[in-house]
């Protein structure tokens, strides 16, 4: 078993696909800062592909840009999600992806949003951008609890109506059943309460 | 002659050892001597047995399962009433997608919080009597996911008769645990 | 139990006639179920599980529950549907009838750990699953899998990408009533689970493709069988389309129907074979290559019309593409290494355990807690038999991945029916769920 095995028909090394990201990020990049000035926060550079971090206010239109502008065609909506930062100011970032065929790339867009006191942390919708950010925004209302401006039909998807908590959250803790073990008490889940289960 | 007969003809059930007091209750120590050969034909073509072992027979040789294929243990159900597998033989080959015209309920697959009422009432919908096999290790205890949102064992919700492991089980257990489910229901009483 | 409107002659009010006999002999007028008082105006009769919920200017609205549990359902979804008479008026998907939390227990779970998690979620195809994650983690560590790895797990990939057209096929024709279909769709998927077992020692979930490389050499006998198959499998397709391509009953029940043009099919995220229908030539294995892909010689079918004939015909075609792939990978298959050489990340080979202590102690830190990849964030899309599916995999440099998002390729599908389904008959709606090809598992995750 060598150590140099002949790698002429790999994928390009991670430097390359790399660099090509950042390609792309940046034409990206360039076209919202002309046409729209003012909405991109910065680079997001977190390895191995980066992100362009967008300000909330200003979701809609930069949206509408990327899907209709001739350079850029980005028309396939890919996901909607949360990733909950716990001790982090703002708390969430809404990651989007978005895939282009003009382009042969994809993009991923993200928006810090904070933890609302009053209620749930808000961005507006991009349901009238795509018609497939229908249930993907539902879908991250009912798992991280993010509430979505503007979306007509906001109610839970895959949990069931009357559960309460957003699953996904890193403060609620999945319940599972102890287990038991012969020459122990039990094997504990993480956590001993269930929550959100309506009682 | 009696010896003859019985070496040569058809064990039946009740004629081994001496002879079956109900048949000929006058004559409880006496082999049975049929006169003519009508007489002596009909041993050979009446079984007697109770009426728990043919109603139980009934019922085990043509179970009817419901469709309750839920995840990835359907695939594998699905492959059992295929042609490599065949559960046709046994009998259970008609799955009814109405739980009234069903008799057995195979849950396969992982059962969610939100599908738990579901599951009971269809359970409940299945006329008597009916036998449920928990298929997999979701269905019989959680499986591999142990958190908020499955149901850590159908036993919560219906009760069981039969509980395969496997995630998925091969068609081979799933079918023996329909030959399993059969001798427990030869073993179940009507009465 | 019928709650009969309030009204005097509760009995006789539902038919108008004054008395009993008159009852018999009257000619029922409007749908069965439907309650008309005396004056001809329709009331609301509220029959358990039947709701009429209203009037269209063509007769009443019924509110009818589709699933979860339904044999064409294909998995437990439940469809809210309003019809009036047969035609469709309203649809409302409802999922989460198979929520399993898999994104919450990949938070609990070190990386290789996770693997047998994503077998779990498109149940069809598992060794897609397995390389959409292995490939993500992969790429955020900045590792390429070897050759020969490469093509093992082309080949694995592409005999599940049949399985689960098979699966597709069989019982799609099944719920359109050609069910001898199904049990030969199943002869077929037998001999590729047969593969499945010979090189991992199950059917289904073969947990084969792993971070790093694969779970194990090939066995002998693994490339007759999988040239066998190819051998038979060929003529097989053709008799799939014999059955049904050219059939009139086929074309009766599904040209036509469940239109969805390209824009519209981009717009709602749609991928694979429900996109590729409408005639957007958009592949992953094309569009962003992966594991050797770009190396292969292979078409990808189009459609023209965008309705489910032209879906099931690009699947079938993606069946006889699919045995072009893993003919060629089988060609170039050389003997070689099958994991990268990263100990901190891949199990030692189990001789080594014999004689070096460093092989045990990377084998035990492996198990135990597992290896940390540098922390950032990566979403890598493979071609799965539905679509593109996606791994998006958050890492704060810890033993266990920090969020996992699963970009079902289902779940976009899923969400469109609604606009497929309305103003098509209650039968049609299910030949278009069969030709969108989701599974649940995929769609609730």
């Amino acid at each position: 078993m060598s150590e140099e095995h002949p790698t002429e028909h790999a994928r390009p090394t991670g430097s390359e696909a790399a660099s090509e990201a950042a390609a792309v990020l940046h034409t990206v990049r360039e076209i919202l800062d002309e046409r729209l000035p003012g909405a991109v926060v910065g680079l997001d550079g977190t390895l191995p592909e980066g992100a362009i971090s967008l300000i909330a206010g200003r979701l809609v239109e930069a949206a509408t840009l990327l899907r209709d502008d001739a350079r850029l065609q980005f028309k396939i909506p890919l996901f909607v999600t949360a990733v909950d930062w716990l001790d982090r100011e703002p708390r969430f970032d809404l990651v989007y992806q978005l895939r282009s065929l003009h382009l042969h790339a994809t993009v991923r867009f993200k928006v810090g949003v904070e933890d609302n006191l009053q209620g749930l942390p808000s961005v507006p919708s991009l349901m009238s951008v795509w018609a497939g950010m229908n249930w993907l925004e539902r879908e991250t209302y009912d798992l991280c609890g993010i509430d979505f401006a503007g979306h007509p039909d906001q109610r839970r998807l895959l949990m069931p109506i009357d559960w309460e908590g957003h699953p996904l959250r890193k403060d609620y803790i999945s319940f599972g059943e102890p287990v038991k073990f012969s020459d122990r008490g039990s094997f504990p889940p993480d956590a001993a309460v269930p929550r959100g289960a309506p009682s | 002659m009696g010896v003859e007969e019985r070496a040569s003809g058809i064990l039946l059930p009740g004629r081994t050892g001496p002879s079956n007091p109900l048949a000929f209750p006058n004559q409880p120590h006496a082999h049975p001597q049929p006169a003519d050969r009508v007489t002596a034909s009909l041993g050979h073509n009446f079984v007697t047995t109770s009426m728990n072992k043919v109603i139980a027979w009934g019922r085990y040789n043509s179970m009817w399962p419901a469709l309750f294929g839920l995840a990835c243990c359907a695939i594998e159900m699905m492959g059992t009433g295929g042609p490599k597998f065949d559960m046709a033989r046994f009998g259970a080959e008609v799955f009814r997608a109405s739980p009234r015209q069903a008799d057995l309920m195979i849950v396969a697959g992982r059962v969610s919080q939100k599908m738990a009422p579901v599951l009971r009432q269809i359970y409940d919908q299945m006329p008597e009597p009916k036998w449920v096999i928990s298929m997999g290790a979701c269905a019989s205890c959680g499986g591999m996911f142990n958190n908020y949102a499955i149901v850590q064992g159908v036993d919560k919700v219906v009760p069981v008769d039969v509980y395969v492991p496997g995630c998925p089980p091969r068609p081979e257990a799933l079918l023996d645990s329909v030959l399993k489910l059969q001798r427990k229901i030869r073993a179940e009483a009507i009465a | 139990m019928i709650r009969p409107p309030d009204s005097p002659g509760t009995d006789q009010a539902t038919t108008g006639a004054a008395t009993a006999a008159e009852a018999r002999t009257q000619q029922f007028e409007g749908a069965p179920a439907a309650a008309t008082d005396v004056s001809g105006a329709a009331q609301p009769v509220f029959v358990e599980g039947l709701n009429y919920i209203g009037e269209t200017p063509d007769g009443p609205l019924m509110e009818l529950n589709m699933g979860p549990q339904h044999p064409s359902t294909h998995g437990v979804l439940r469809l809210v549907l309003r019809v009036e008479g047969e035609v469709v008026r309203y649809a409302d998907p409802d999922i989460g009838y198979l929520h399993t939390g898999f994104e919450k227990d990949f938070e609990r779970v070190t990386y290789h750990q996770g693997t047998p998690w994503t077998d779990r979620m498109d149940y069809l195809s598992p060794p897609g699953n397995n390389l959409g994650y292995a490939l993500a983690v992969e790429k955020l560590l900045g590792e390429t899998v070897p050759v020969r790895a490469q093509r093992i797990r082309v080949i694995m990939v592409e005999l599940a990408r049949i399985g689960s057209h098979l699966i597709w096929v069989g019982t799609h024709a099944l719920d359109l009533g050609a069910q001898s279909t199904f049990l030969y769709a199943w002869r077929d998927r037998e001999r590729v689970l047969e593969i499945n077992e010979l090189v991992s020692g199950v059917r289904m979930m073969t947990s084969f493709i792993r971070i790093g490389g694969l779970m194990a050499d090939t066995p002998p006998g693994f490339e007759e069988a999988v040239r066998a198959f190819l051998r038979d499998f060929r003529a097989r397709c053709d008799d799939y389309e014999l059955l049904l391509t050219a059939n009139p009953l086929w074309e009766d029940r599904t040209k036509g129907l469940g239109l969805i043009t390209g824009e519209e099919a981009l717009a709602w995220g749609f991928s694979g074979a429900s996109l590729r229908g409408s005639g957007v030539s958009y592949d992953v294995r094309k569009d962003a290559p992966y594991s050797g892909y770009e190396d292969y010689d292979f078409d990808v079918p189009l459609g023209v019309n965008g309705d489910v004939y032209d879906r099931y015909l690009v699947r079938i075609h993606e069946m006889r593409q699919s045995l072009r792939i893993i003919e060629q990978a089988l060609d170039r298959l050389e003997p070689g290494p099958i994991t990268i050489t990263n100990r901190k990340v891949v199990l030692p080979p189990r001789h080594e355990l014999d004689t070096s202590m460093e092989a045990v102690i990377h084998h035990f830190k492996l198990v135990t807690e597992g290896f940390r990849p540098p922390a950032g964030e990566v979403y890598q899309a493979v071609e799965s038999p539905r679509g593109e599916l996606g791994f998006y995999v958050v890492s704060d440099a810890s033993n266990k991945p920090y969020r996992i998002k699963v970009r079902a390729p289902s779940f976009q599908m899923v969400s469109a029916i609604p606009k497929l389904v309305v103003g098509h008959l209650v039968a049609d709606v299910v030949a278009i769920l069969g030709s969108l090809d989701f599974i649940l598992g995929d769609v609730d995750r």
